[in-house]
């Protein structure tokens, strides 16, 4: 049994490119989302056992749903991927909770370490 | 204006259009903006708000932007603008001004990104933008790529 990916990005063209590159790695798509606020209700609707996440979205940011998403289920095992890879942003999201960093552009090997890594 | 704002984003466009696009560039004269000019007929637009602020946008030919996207997915056929080719422009304008931040945090200028907002029309002009623009043309096999950085200070 695969492990589940919540893909959490407002471009459609980054959900696509993610939800190929995950699935080629074996995982499955447990669901995608469109914004901060969509990642929270599709966390607690998909139980997906990792999330990926941009940051800039409209609605609700990144670094905020993360936030959320920690306090719902302190074991949840979030990967930001963002194109702003500036070292505050990297830190403050280690901090708040996420397991791992990826910045766009991205490998597709990173992807996949990173989804490894957190599945244990 | 100042250089220091522009060469990040130089050097951002450079790396980012080879790796998501495979795509060369090289750098044709900058020159300023005429104000009250069209922008080309497809956007991508970039708040930017930090240190400094202002906007950034991404400008293509409709048929450059279409080549452009084809690149980015692996050379599928790019035939209308729909919701996935209009994904792909403003995502390659948030990845390139998200890799321009870095740069500009390093120089002393961290900033913070909108999401991106896509224009599409012809003799585009945008009158709430009265910072003055550098325009820097990025020529490629795909048509040229101008990137218009207005960006100030934050007082």
């Amino acid at each position: 049994m695969g492990k589940k990916v919540l893909i959490v990005d407002d471009a459609a063209f980054m959900r696509a490119t993610l939800k190929d590159v995950i699935t080629k790695g074996g995982f499955e798509i447990a669901g995608e989302a469109v914004n901060g606020k969509d990642a929270i209700e599709k966390f607690k609707a998909c139980t997906p056992d990792i999330v990926t996440m941009d940051i800039t979205m409209p609605e609700m940011d990144g670094l905020e749903a993360l936030k959320q998403i920690v306090k719902i289920n302190g074991s949840a095992k979030v990967i930001m991927c963002s194109a702003i890879g500036q070292q505050a942003n990297v830190l403050e999201a280690i901090k708040s909770g996420a397991k791992d960093f990826i910045v766009k552009p991205f490998q597709p090997e990173r992807v996949i370490e990173a989804l490894q890594k957190a599945a244990g | 204006m100042k250089v220091e704002y522009v060469n990040p984003f130089i050097e951002s466009a450079s790396l980012v259009l080879e790796e998501i696009a495979n795509l060369k560039s090289e750098r044709g004269q900058l020159k300023m903006k005429d104000l009250n000019g069209p922008f080309r007929d497809v956007c991508a637009i970039l708040g930017v708000i930090g240190q400094v602020s202002g906007q950034v946008i991404y400008g293509f030919d409709e048929q450059t932007a279409k080549n452009i996207v084809s690149r980015m997915m692996m050379g599928a056929e790019v035939i209308e603008f729909d919701e996935m080719t209009r994904s792909a422009l403003g995502e390659l304008g948030n990845i390139i001004t998200g890799k321009a931040s870095v740069g500009l945090e390093e120089a002393g200028y961290p900033i913070e990104i909108s999401p991106p907002t896509l224009v599409m029309a012809t003799n585009v002009r945008i009158s709430s933008l009265k910072i003055p623009m550098i325009v820097v043309p990025l020529d490629t096999e795909c048509g040229v790529i101008d990137i218009y950085i207005g960006l100030q200070e934050s007082s």
